[in-house]
């Protein structure tokens, strides 16, 4: 074989580790033909080959590095594979055994320290910005991790995200370290392995950018088990009805009340940790001026008890946050019920049960879903259903 | 810390300088120059034989002197023989304070 590909994350700043990786494999017989898509670099098997990386800080507005300093490096020996994220990398030329374009330390150093040295101060702005970000994540009313659990797409985004504080978090720590080595030495030090964990993450994004694009796409598609939006009393409230029975949630028939079948809303997601539920049906009381009847159900089947126990921990302060469509819900332990977990609120109005793996909001507004009637049509319809 | 000024020259610089007292040189020609004047003693990378002509025109050292085979030549300007001069009497100065200490047979 006589071409081989390698992973070439590195950044401009870590351009010294960009140039020991391209040192061995020099070492090995392997000249760098060229950097594909960014981090994909084509080696070829070469005679005696000789890699140099310099910082590219002669570009001008047009982005072409100065001629006359690209002339010099191909008199002395260098040929210019490719300018790449603020870097030059040079090949030696067939036959030639050039000196190293950069001769004298500090000069390299001195220019080094002028592109970078914005670096020490925006390390602080960055930690102070992300702690906001977090900070306001954090805050109980923008709070909906189950939101994001619940779904692929948000699933793969909240990885991202994490992936991407971890990145703004060990580049700013780790070049404002960096930095500090080399303002000690004098010199453009050798940054080191971390360097290269640092410039990975960042080449993540486009391949991220790619998954959150195609995991939406698929969501829409195959990641939706049921979909009925709200239907009013038309042509297909009968089929609507029969649609909505098929699946784990408590309908006002199941408790013995009038179906008018006013609207009802069934939504459904498969995702990689939970199967994820939601129903909501308005039904009108015999009375003619009493308000509706509102019934809903939010049931997560969990990959494993684990993440059910996180859910109803989630799911409990989140409503009592207000992230529940039909205002805040604050719970009460309620152990005599039988589950494995279980709360109520609002005159029993609302459960939040766990039973083994499997998690339920159930609710209907003035109904005592813990009598023997509710309780049985909660357990028989939405914690032990079939499905 | 970075020379804020140009006050004493480096050995690269130096020979730089040197090479360009003989005459107007382009880049390739200087590094070639230096390399054998100091038999591949002193070498000097492209990138910082560029950066150091650059400073030396910002200073004042070197000039444009035209082009040869389509290369920038330069040219030592009086400040830069004044610089190199300079250079060469404080280097001869240390050397003979370090003769009087070091070889002092030699002084005899």
């Amino acid at each position: 074989m006589n071409t081989r590909f390698g992973f070439f994350p590195f950044e401009a700043m870590n351009y010294k580790a960009a140039q020991a990786w391209l040192d061995r494999k020099a070492g090995q017989g392997w000249g760098l033909k060229h950097v594909c898509m960014g981090c994909i670099a084509w080696f070829q098997r070469m005679d005696q080959p000789r890699h140099f990386v310099d910082l590219d800080i002669r570009s001008g507005f047009d982005g072409d590095t100065d001629a006359d300093y690209l002339q010099l490096c191909s008199d002395a020996g260098w040929e210019l594979i490719q300018q790449l994220r603020g870097m030059l990398l040079f090949r030696s030329a067939p036959g030639r055994t050039p000196s190293p374009i950069q001769t004298d330390d500090e000069l390299e150093w001195e220019r080094f320290w002028k592109k970078y040295r914005p670096r020490i101060w925006s390390t602080l702005l960055t930690i102070i910005a992300i702690s906001s970000l977090v900070f306001v994540l954090s805050l109980p009313s923008t709070r909906n991790l189950t939101a994001i659990l619940a779904v692929n797409s948000g699933l793969l985004w909240l990885l991202c995200l994490t992936l991407f504080v971890v990145y703004v978090l060990t580049q700013s720590i780790h070049s404002r370290w960096y930095l500090a080595r080399c303002r000690r030495s004098n010199r453009v030090e050798s940054p080191g392995p971390v360097s290269t964990f640092v410039d990975s993450l960042c080449r993540l994004h486009t391949p991220m950018l790619c998954l959150i694009l195609i995991f939406g796409a698929a969501d829409t598609v195959a990641g939706k088990t049921v979909d009925l939006d709200w239907y009013p009393m038309n042509g297909e409230y009968t089929a609507t009805v029969d649609a909505c029975r098929g699946w784990p949630v408590l309908m006002a028939s199941d408790l013995g009340l009038p179906d008018s079948g006013d609207s009802r809303f069934l939504e459904g997601h498969r995702t990689v940790l939970m199967d994820f539920l939601e129903y909501r049906e308005i039904t009108d009381r015999k009375e003619p001026d009493a308000p509706p009847y509102i019934l809903t159900t939010e049931r997560y089947d969990c990959l494993n008890e684990t993440l059910a126990k996180l859910v109803i921990a989630q799911r409990q302060t989140e409503t009592r946050n207000g992230a529940f469509l039909w205002g805040e819900l604050d719970w009460e332990p309620a152990p005599e019920l039988g589950f494995d977990e279980s709360y109520t609120c609002r005159n029993n109005g609302y459960l939040l049960l766990r039973q083994g793996k499997v998690v339920a909001l159930v609710g209907c507004t003035d109904f005592d879903l813990t009598s023997a009637q509710g309780l049985e049509a909660v357990r028989a319809r939405v914690l032990n259903h079939p499905s | 810390m970075a020379r804020k000024k140009l006050e004493t020259l480096s050995e690269q610089m130096y020979y730089v300088l040197l090479s360009l007292h003989t005459g107007p040189m382009h880049g390739y020609r200087i590094m070639q120059h230096v390399n054998s004047l100091t038999q591949g003693r002193v070498i000097i990378g492209a990138g910082t034989l560029y950066a150091l002509l650059a400073r030396f025109e910002e200073e004042g050292y070197i000039c444009l002197s035209g082009t040869e085979e389509g290369r920038k030549s330069y040219d030592l300007t009086p400040a830069g023989r004044q610089a190199l001069e300079h250079e060469f009497d404080r280097l001869h100065q240390q050397v003979s304070d370090g003769a009087r200490f070091l070889r002092k047979g030699d002084m005899k």
